[in-house]
């Protein structure tokens, strides 16, 4: 099928290959280059810095959401980006009065070292990094944070914990949907440690071109409704009604490079930090399939990323509903009326199942005949099938498919578990009341 | 090793099918097919008894199998429609010419009306000329623009009440990607529509819109259904291809991806500050615009001064260039 418009085409600058590039900062005009960034324009390191500075204070002051003496999480991984967050956020604070950033930070480390192969000494090292910027901080493991109360003092039970978790991850053999799970499970880990240190605003450090990454993966894995939440500037959690508490990305309008050279010029060390991606091929997984594919467009035509970026800023969810999937906090996007992309697949597969017999009976009889066909595969355990049954109501789209390839429901985290079983709770009243309800 | 379908008809399944993964017979396959488009014009209350209803005709697997399609359920589900075959002649030779071929032998074989438009009565251009006039690179552009007009006019011409048009479930998946990634948010929004439907043009609609490409290519190879299956032989599209190969490797990691996508593209939402384009109608032609003279007039008014990259590129450009042109030629149709 040809292209209806071939528009776009034009937004993606072609550069004059021999164009000699001018030595000199361009800011400056006296000191000599030491960054080209968009692949024209050079900077000395001087004005580099300052810039890169200057960008992560407007993109946090713009937010206005950050108040003096609040306490904010800031989250570090290791990760390059997180390096430089962390030292973004000192350095703010030492400036001198008019200056100075006013928030309180707290910053936390997660050791995932459970699930992934770091070098023994990690551990030690980011503790040695804290304490070389003296501020306070929290170091906990990925398996405390999520199934213990006690994680930021002692968890007594971490090897049950650290069970657990690796027996979420082992019943998921697909890397696609193992990464995602990791994903919703280190946002849950995050949000939980924010409630348990008082903290009402959440600072993460993902940048540009890992964002635009995130968002086209999710709107391969069927979360286009939630990719305001994932990857936007600054995200109310609106299921928490006693107290809001709002992740804010402030790194989010710095490439990669920028940061890169950030990091290199102030000398920053990063650590490892894996996923279950790192070191598997692009053919294994959506998620990386779409980095490969993004990273080879970026080579030929350079604003790819930001074009993208700026499409997810004007992306929304829709907010009619009141709904939120039980799992990643995102909205419920599956009351679809019956000509969707999600109905037809229901369709499909009870059509495929049923045959010529699917004639006899109307388009009403899927859902019961569903619910049969499925008793039968799982009668052998069947509260646990139930339980299961009654997660899945309360998942989005795109949770439903990480959550029906768990045998059990007994290692997710218990706040997942508990917060759906008082939904549940919740809307058998509201079925009880619904006809007196004006 | 023999599979037995999976609707336990009794018979051995002859194919697995990529939407789903289950086995099935031909017989089972064939009604799975028609069924799920059935559903999808039931649900999506595409059409109502007693329209006429133009079939976009290429010749293509797409359109064939449309066409068979709608006649089976139009007969077994008594919708009363009056289904005509409606192609446009872009003047390529060597791919055109062919495919008109395959929807005359279509028109004789499902016995419906067919019209034929061609760009050379429409615009005075037939796409050999404009690919003599602007060479390979962009000429899609004026396909595509005068395509969509043309299928616009053909559709009055003949009086109907809906265009419907191929489209399958990859090509929508597909423009979901690209719109994104050329942040086009007002077609991201439009281009999950079913039904299109704007004031003073004809609806449109996509019958196969939850159809795998697959899945339609499966459906005219076990009934035999005759198409033309030549790729144009002007550049493709390059930047589609991306588009393409990357919706390809994740159908093959997952095959729910292209549904994914889809869902993906009707969950999402265009915020509300958001400057959208107004729709209004082209001043020379009074077709459907969001500017005051639509693409189509802007390339052909380039075209016929002899300044073919005229309508390519931003709108705005080219409407300085027209600007700083003395005694603009109104332009007849």
């Amino acid at each position: 099928m040809c292209s209806v418009n071939d528009e776009g085409a034009e937004s993606f600058e072609e550069l004059k290959p021999d164009e000699p590039l001018e030595l000199k900062c361009r800011k400056c005009l006296t000191e000599d280059g030491n960054v080209i960034l968009r692949k024209k324009d050079v900077y000395c390191k001087t004005c580099f810095i300052p810039m890169v500075t200057h960008k992560f204070r407007a993109t946090l002051g713009k937010s206005k959401l950050v108040n003096k003496g609040e306490r904010v999480l800031v989250c570090v991984s290791g990760s390059q980006s997180s390096v430089s967050l962390l030292h973004l956020v000192w350095t703010g604070l030492q400036q001198s009065t008019y200056k100075r950033l006013t928030f309180d930070p707290v910053i936390v480390y997660i050791d995932e070292s459970i699930l992934f192969k770091y070098p023994q000494n990690q551990q030690n090292k980011i503790q040695e990094l804290f304490e070389k910027y003296g501020l306070s901080y929290h170091i906990v493991l990925f398996a405390s944070v999520l199934y213990s109360n006690n994680c930021l003092i002692e968890d007594t039970n971490i090897d049950q914990h650290n069970n657990k978790l690796k027996n979420i991850f082992k019943n998921i053999s697909d890397l696609t949907l193992k990464e995602d799970m990791l994903m919703k499970l280190r946002k849950h880990a995050i949000t939980k440690l924010a409630k348990l240190l008082e903290c009402t605003r959440i600072i993460t450090a993902e940048n540009e071109h890992k964002l635009s990454i995130r968002l086209l993966s999710n709107v391969a894995l069927g979360r286009g409704s939630q990719i305001g939440l994932d990857i936007g500037l600054a995200v109310n959690d609106k299921t928490n009604s006693k107290k809001s508490l709002i992740t804010i990305r402030p790194l989010r309008d710095l490439s990669a490079k920028e940061i890169s050279y950030y990091a290199l010029f102030n000398k920053l060390e990063d650590y490892v930090h894996s996923n279950f991606l790192t070191a598997t091929n692009e053919d294994e997984s959506i998620q990386k399939t779409t980095e490969q594919f993004i990273n080879n467009l970026q080579v030929e035509f350079p604003s790819t990323v930001s074009t993208i970026f700026r499409t997810g800023e004007k992306i929304s969810e829709k907010t009619s509903r009141t709904a939120y999937c039980s799992m990643c906090q995102g909205i419920m996007d599956i009351e679809m009326p019956p000509s969707s992309a999600m109905e037809a697949t229901k369709y499909s597969k009870y059509v495929s199942l049923m045959g010529l017999k699917a004639l006899e009976l109307s388009l009403n009889n899927i859902d019961n005949k569903e619910s049969d066909l499925k008793r039968c595969n799982g009668c052998y355990c069947k509260n646990n099938q139930n339980s299961k049954e009654e997660l899945l109501k309360n998942l989005c789209y795109a949770c439903r498919h990480i959550i029906q390839n768990l045998e059990s429901l007994d290692d997710l985290p218990e706040e997942i578990l508990k917060k759906n079983s008082e939904k549940l709770q919740f809307q058998k009243m509201e079925e009880q009341i619904k006809d007196f309800l004006l | 090793m023999t599979i037995l379908c999976s609707t336990k008809c009794g018979r051995n399944a002859v194919l697995k099918r990529p939407k789903t993964g289950d086995t099935l017979c031909k017989e089972c396959f064939f009604w799975a097919f028609e069924l799920e488009i059935h559903s999808t014009i039931i649900n999506g209350k595409l059409f109502k008894k007693g329209d006429v209803i133009a079939i976009a005709a290429s010749g293509g697997k797409d359109s064939t199998v449309l066409a068979q399609v709608l006649k089976t359920l139009n007969e077994r589900y008594n919708y009363g429609l009056k289904l005509v075959l409606l192609s446009i002649d872009e003047g390529i030779t060597g791919y055109r010419d062919d495919s008109l071929k395959t929807v005359l032998e279509n028109k004789d074989e499902y016995q419906m009306p067919l019209k034929i438009l061609s760009y050379q009565q429409l615009y005075g251009w037939s796409m050999d000329k404009i690919v003599a006039e602007v060479g390979r690179k962009n000429n899609c552009t004026f396909c595509g623009v005068f395509r969509r007009q043309a299928l616009d006019r053909g559709a009055m011409l003949l009086n109907v009440d809906c265009i419907a048009t191929g489209h399958n479930a990859d090509d929508i998946a597909e423009t979901v990607l690209m719109n994104i990634l050329r942040g086009d948010v007002a077609r991201l929004q439009r281009c999950v529509n079913i039904i299109t439907t704007t004031e003073g043009a004809i609806p449109r609609c996509k019958p196969l819109k939850y159809t795998y490409e697959k899945e339609i290519v499966m459906y005219a190879y076990f009934k035999k259904l005759n198409y033309f299956s030549t790729e144009c032989i002007f550049a493709p599209n390059a930047y589609r291809g991306h588009a393409r190969t990357f919706l390809k490797d994740l159908e093959r990691l997952k095959p729910s991806s292209i549904m994914d996508i889809i869902h993906s593209g009707e969950t999402m939402c265009i915020k509300e500050n958001v400057k959208m384009p107004e729709r209004g109608v082209c001043t020379k032609c009074g077709f459907v615009s969001s500017q005051d003279i639509c693409k189509a007039c802007m390339l052909l008014e380039g075209l016929n001064r002899g300044l073919p990259k005229l309508g390519i590129g931003k709108s705005s450009k080219a409407n300085k260039a027209l600007a700083s042109l003395s005694n603009p030629k109104s332009l007849n149709f």
